[in-house]
């Protein structure tokens, strides 16, 4: 199974028993992910994720589950030097909430673009955490459906893959006419019966597997999956399909 | 996929349950409550302690004629299929037919506890005379609570109101809802009221928090309740059986806890 969205590190405002790769390697592993997109939480709230993107490459280069995902600011100069630092990384992930930036602002629609010309794929953070449970100093934008579609339709040629958003925002952001190019992962998605609504709304071909960890237990995406029941062609397609189809198998 | 169901000796409890909220992804809009029970059986779980806190959508200042619409949907459920365990929705801005709801429900009649929303804080002495008679029939009071950085509710309790009513009513059992809402300072607020416990459920499958809180409380005012539908049975299990608990913890938070507090789960 792949786990197209999850990070590596301390977390400032809860400590975490995964923060450290190897224990969080195990941890995946066990529960039958054989390959994680890996991002630095420390970029999450540091000014340049630089520095956390350098640090975190080195210590999973050569992972045979870690595949290294670097986060960048496309309202900074050098981003796109940034991308190219890291030639191997199947994607890049953006947090323009936390990192203030619009996606209609004409260097992030630029810089996705020029991604999608290098094959990567842009991974867009819609939300962090539950801003209800947020440090009250530290209360991040959430994304619309609205300014995700926006981004979407204006690098039709770029895969993009949203992440921690609820169904309802999904089924919003996948609502006709869609990009053909955009896929979603359901680390926030919990209620009875999700993926089989998302399967519904956003479809079956649409869906990665993603765990949030280690913000979140990685045991809730193999017990979503419980839930969901699925036939044997949906599981493939969602563990591994799908993630392929997006470009984030390297 | 790697997720196991874990045996627990006469199945999994879930103590926060709201088994009349209907949402509209459900598979049989006509059958809600028979799809919530085949969710739950399949993830082991053999009781679910349910109460209906409003018809459409959950009811924050229900009159008395949506006190009794809630309650007779949980009796209809209650009624239905025998994993429906009955908590009695309350109001302390109704407290005469709220404990009137008890004494028929609970005294006389199948339902195990007591549920509290948001219609006052938890600190507001208007809820003593339903929390004293809870306390008389030996039931638990499941009350909602909640430390959040934005949109907190005007009658919406902090676990630090939950403390003092605990502080209030030493003799009765206070089950303080969503773990991962009052966070580690809401854990450390009821801390010193032995006559508080915890249940599981409260957002997202955030890491840490249970056994943040067994380290805390003691594993014996640790309960597993899911809030499903708002959640999903088996997702809020995972948040506790990624604590990766020694069988006899597991056991406690999974079950043993709620037989020993819902002392009238067995007879319901």
């Amino acid at each position: 199974m792949i786990d197209v969205s999850c990070f590596v590190g301390p977390w400032p405002f809860r400590t975490l028993s995964l923060a450290e790769p190897e224990v969080l390697r195990d941890r995946l592993v066990a529960n039958g992910i054989t390959r994680a997109l890996v991002s630095p939480l420390g970029a999450v709230l540091q000014r340049s994720a630089q520095v956390a993107n350098r640090e975190l490459a080195a210590r999973v280069a050569g992972d045979e589950v870690f595949a290294f995902v670097p986060v960048v600011n496309p309202a900074q100069g050098e981003a796109l030097a940034e991308l190219d630092a890291y030639p191997d990384s199947p994607a890049v992930r953006l947090l323009p909430g936390p990192h203030g930036y619009a996606l209609d602002d004409p260097a992030v629609v630029e810089f996705v673009r020029a991604a999608g010309d290098r094959g990567r794929t842009v991974i867009v953070q819609v939300r962090m955490i539950d801003v209800r449970m947020a440090h009250p100093d530290v209360v991040h934008r959430e994304l619309t459906a609205d300014e995700v579609r926006g981004l979407a339709a204006a690098c039709p040629k770029t895969s993009i893959v949203v992440a921690g958003a609820r169904p309802a925002e999904l089924a919003a952001i996948f609502a006709e006419p869609r990009s053909e190019r955009l896929w979603c992962e359901l680390s926030h998605c919990e209620q009875p019966d999700v993926v089989r609504n998302l399967i519904n709304s956003v479809g079956v071909d649409r869906l990665l597997c993603g765990t949030h960890a280690p913000v979140h237990v990685v045991e809730a995406l193999p017990a979503k999956l419980f839930s969901a029941d699925l036939s044997a062609e949906h599981q493939e397609a969602l563990a591994r399909g799908n993630a392929r189809a997006a470009g984030l198998l390297g | 996929m790697a997720f196991a169901i874990p045996e627990v000796p006469g199945g999994i409890i879930d103590v926060h349950v709201h088994a009349g909220q209907q949402f509209s992804g459900t598979r049989h809009p006509d059958d809600f409550l028979g799809d919530l029970a085949a969710d739950a059986r399949r993830c082991g779980i053999s009781r679910l302690c349910t109460s209906v806190l409003g018809h459409n959508g959950y009811t924050a200042n229900p009159t008395v004629a949506e006190l009794d619409s809630a309650n007779a949907q949980a009796a209809a459920a209650v009624e239905r299929d025998p994993i429906y365990a009955g908590v009695v929705f309350c109001s302390p801005e109704h407290p005469d037919e709220s404990v009137e709801h008890m004494r028929r429900l609970i005294a006389e009649g199948p339902f195990v506890g007591v549920k509290l929303w948001i219609a006052r804080k938890a600190s507001d002495p208007a809820l003593d005379p339903i929390v004293a008679y809870a306390g008389e029939l030996g039931v638990p009071v499941l009350q909602h609570a909640w430390y959040k950085t934005v949109g907190q509710l005007p009658g919406e309790s902090t676990p630090a109101d939950v403390a003092d009513l605990a502080r209030r009513h030493p003799g009765t059992t206070i089950q303080m809802a969503h773990l991962s809402g009052c966070g580690e300072r809401g854990v450390l607020d009821v801390a010193p009221y032995p006559n508080v416990v915890v249940d599981t459920c409260g957002g997202d499958p955030e890491s840490g928090m249970v056994r943040f809180a067994i380290d805390v409380l003691g594993p014996e005012r640790v309960l597993f309740g899911s809030d499903a539908p708002g959640r999903d049975f088996a997702v809020q299990l995972s948040r506790v059986l990624a604590e990766d608990l020694d069988p006899e913890t597991l056991n406690a938070v999974l079950a043993g806890n709620a037989r020993r507090i819902y002392t009238r789960l067995g007879a319901a």
